[in-house]
């Protein structure tokens, strides 16, 4: 009690000293916070946006499809088994055709992934239902995503010409009215896709309710189902994830850089006090205070610049960072649009009990530790040699 | 009197430019209780080391220090720490007062480590400073004290948890003739009144006016060992 007695007095009559380099701390650790709250914050989204949007629950893969090689999609299709026919007919999957094709906007060529949907489809939270629109002379109803939109110049009510290859072999095509721009955070759903109602895909394709894949609205699918693969939401998810990952690598250098400047704060403090304090500390080791309590007295103030620190953050980050979590924050108008990622224009930043507390135990730990490392050279220090201001 | 400190064969040696520096050499000597004596020298003589060794601040290279009989030299850093608060004193050329602190919470730092009570740091505290006649001064810092204060100050500090002895290290130093004569009244008086071992090192003529033995040092050894009348 004693020794923190000291050390508290200690830490008050430096006054402004003590003030400044808790406010570094305090900065170091807001900006570990919200960086690692933001990261957060946007997988959650991202998580968010991907599920509603593109997963679902999960996805049931025709045996053939992978998605990076679309020379595969002509034959990764069938019509589906019973049991995901029961659960589409449940309403528990969504049927998803996909075939390549092209589309001539304003009379230019674009290649396009022509994909039929139910447009009463109750898997993704997407309206597709303006796909049900009958058009004059026999035109088709198709969606297509606002940022593909924007980068094709239509809108609308316009109209583009879509050419396709049928299962025979022959090229066809037919014009389609944009009944509808589909607005869609996750771009898989968006660059390059035109949606056509299932039925009509099918019939472009010369199938009968053919599917390259189904969503699902959980993970409880039939264990194996013969020639079709199911995808669980983690496995889509993988390619976001790895993402974040190599983000948070990056991330953490950044931090800590930002941690090691806040700590130079504290261990020049702590080990500059180690010199300028050499004869103070003699003091003390002459009227009879024990190395060991020396040492804790040096620890203890260290650790009060952590707590001061802490109390400090809290203070004035705490609200800041609560607004934030509610309002959440934009760059500028940046978006997921520019970054080819699945989120809005605002980033909301998640803090947790978890996260903060951990952020919080951490930048402590490391005070203690800074701090107690130059008071092992006080501890090696003859107090004669302290009083003449040499370390031994 | 009984015999408080005893020194046998002491050596302290510093190696300089790869060569052995003796600074004290085979001292041996012996303190009695109640002495108010004075190790006195030249500069390099010895002297702030030899006090140094007797107050367990410093080690000897070679030789024992007893204290009534018992060796004290060379113990575990926490025993010495344990010795000098039970048993010592300190002033210092420079005061080495704690800036930070008030008069009153220097004076009450060496019972705070000694673990005394509030009520009877308070009476302890009350008597050191009427012994050195700072009672008016107590909540001010040490940077608002003249020199002379703040010796009085380390003073009150050494004597206010009542050691066995006093080791003094140039105390008049850094002080004017008037405040220097003030201090040593203060100290003998103490010495006289509690039986407190004052020990002191110094070159100055008006500490050595007021020792009642002389050891006299010179290249790390002792020259002479001598009682006096005190000539103040």
């Amino acid at each position: 009690m004693m020794v923190f007695k000291l050390a508290l007095k200690n830490l008050l009559s430096a006054g402004l000293r003590t003030w400044l380099t808790a406010f570094i701390l305090s900065l170091t650790l807001a900006a570990m916070l919200f960086m690692q709250a933001l990261m957060a914050g946007m997988l959650d989204e991202m998580s968010t946006i991907r599920q509603n949007e593109e997963i679902a629950g999960g996805q049931i893969w025709h045996e053939k499809y992978d998605p990076f090689d679309p020379t595969v999609l002509e034959k990764a299709n069938a019509a589906l088994p019973n049991e995901i026919q029961s659960m589409v007919e449940k309403g528990d999957a969504c049927p998803l055709l996909m075939i390549s094709g092209a589309i001539y906007p304003k009379g230019r060529f674009k290649n396009a992934m022509l994909k039929g949907i139910n447009p009463n489809q109750e898997c993704l939270k997407l309206d597709f239902t303006s796909l049900n629109k009958i058009n004059g002379d026999d035109r088709l109803s198709v969606m297509i995503g606002k940022r593909y939109a924007d980068t094709l110049g239509m809108a609308k009510g316009d109209i583009l010409t879509i050419r396709w290859r049928t299962r025979a072999g022959a090229f066809d095509a037919v014009d389609a009215e944009i009944t509808s721009i589909l607005r869609t955070n996750a771009p898989v759903m968006d660059q390059g896709a035109v949606y056509l109602s299932h039925e009509v895909v099918n019939k472009m394709n010369g199938t009968l309710n053919h599917s390259t894949l189904v969503w699902v609205k959980t993970d409880r699918v039939p264990p194996h189902i013969e020639g079709w693969v199911f995808r669980d939401f983690m496995y889509l998810m993988k390619d976001t994830l790895d993402m974040v990952k190599s983000k948070q690598v990056g991330q953490s250098i950044f931090y800590g850089m930002l941690l090691f400047l806040g700590l130079i704060a504290v261990f020049d403090t702590q080990a500059l006090a180690v010199f300028r304090r050499k004869k103070e500390i003699g003091t003390f080791m002459a009227m009879g205070m024990s190395n060991a309590k020396v040492v804790y007295m040096f620890v203890i103030e260290g650790t009060m610049y952590g707590i001061i620190a802490t109390f400090l953050t809290l203070v004035w980050a705490g609200p800041l960072f609560w607004w934030l979590a509610e309002a959440g924050m934009s760059f500028g108008g940046a978006s997921g649009d520019d970054w080819g990622m699945a989120f809005g224009d605002r980033f909301f930043p998640v803090f947790t009990f978890g996260r903060v507390f951990g952020a919080i135990l951490f930048v402590n730990l490391m005070v203690i530790f800074v701090s107690f490392w130059p008071t092992k050279v006080i501890t090696r220090m003859l107090p004669a040699n302290a009083l003449r201001g040499r370390i031994s | 009197m009984k015999e408080l400190i005893r020194l046998k064969g002491l050596d302290k040696i510093y190696p300089v430019g790869g060569e052995d520096f003796f600074a004290l050499k085979n001292v041996a000597l012996s303190i009695n209780e109640g002495e108010f004596s004075g190790l006195v020298g030249p500069s390099g003589s010895g002297k702030t080391t030899l006090l140094n060794i007797i107050g367990a601040l410093d080690q000897p290279s070679n030789g024992d220090v007893f204290m009534y009989d018992k060796r004290v030299s060379r113990i575990k850093a926490t025993l010495a720490a344990q010795l000098r608060l039970h048993n010592f004193g300190f002033i210092f050329q420079t005061y080495n007062l704690l800036n930070v602190y008030s008069v009153y919470e220097n004076v009450e730092l060496p019972l705070t480590l000694l673990g005394w009570n509030e009520s009877r740091k308070k009476k302890a505290i009350q008597e050191a400073l009427e012994w050195v006649g700072l009672t008016d001064k107590i909540k001010s810092r040490p940077g608002k004290l003249s020199g002379g204060q703040c010796q009085r100050v380390a003073i009150a500090r050494a004597m206010v948890k009542r050691p066995k002895m006093v080791l003094a290290d140039e105390p008049t130093a850094n002080l004017d003739s008037e405040n220097s004569h003030n201090i040593l009244k203060t100290m003998e008086e103490i010495n006289r009144k509690t039986g407190t071992t004052f020990l002191f090192s110094t070159h100055d003529q008006k500490v050595i006016d007021y020792l009642s033995r002389i050891i006299s040092l010179k290249d790390g050894q002792v020259i002479e060992d001598r009682q006096q009348e005190p000539k103040r």
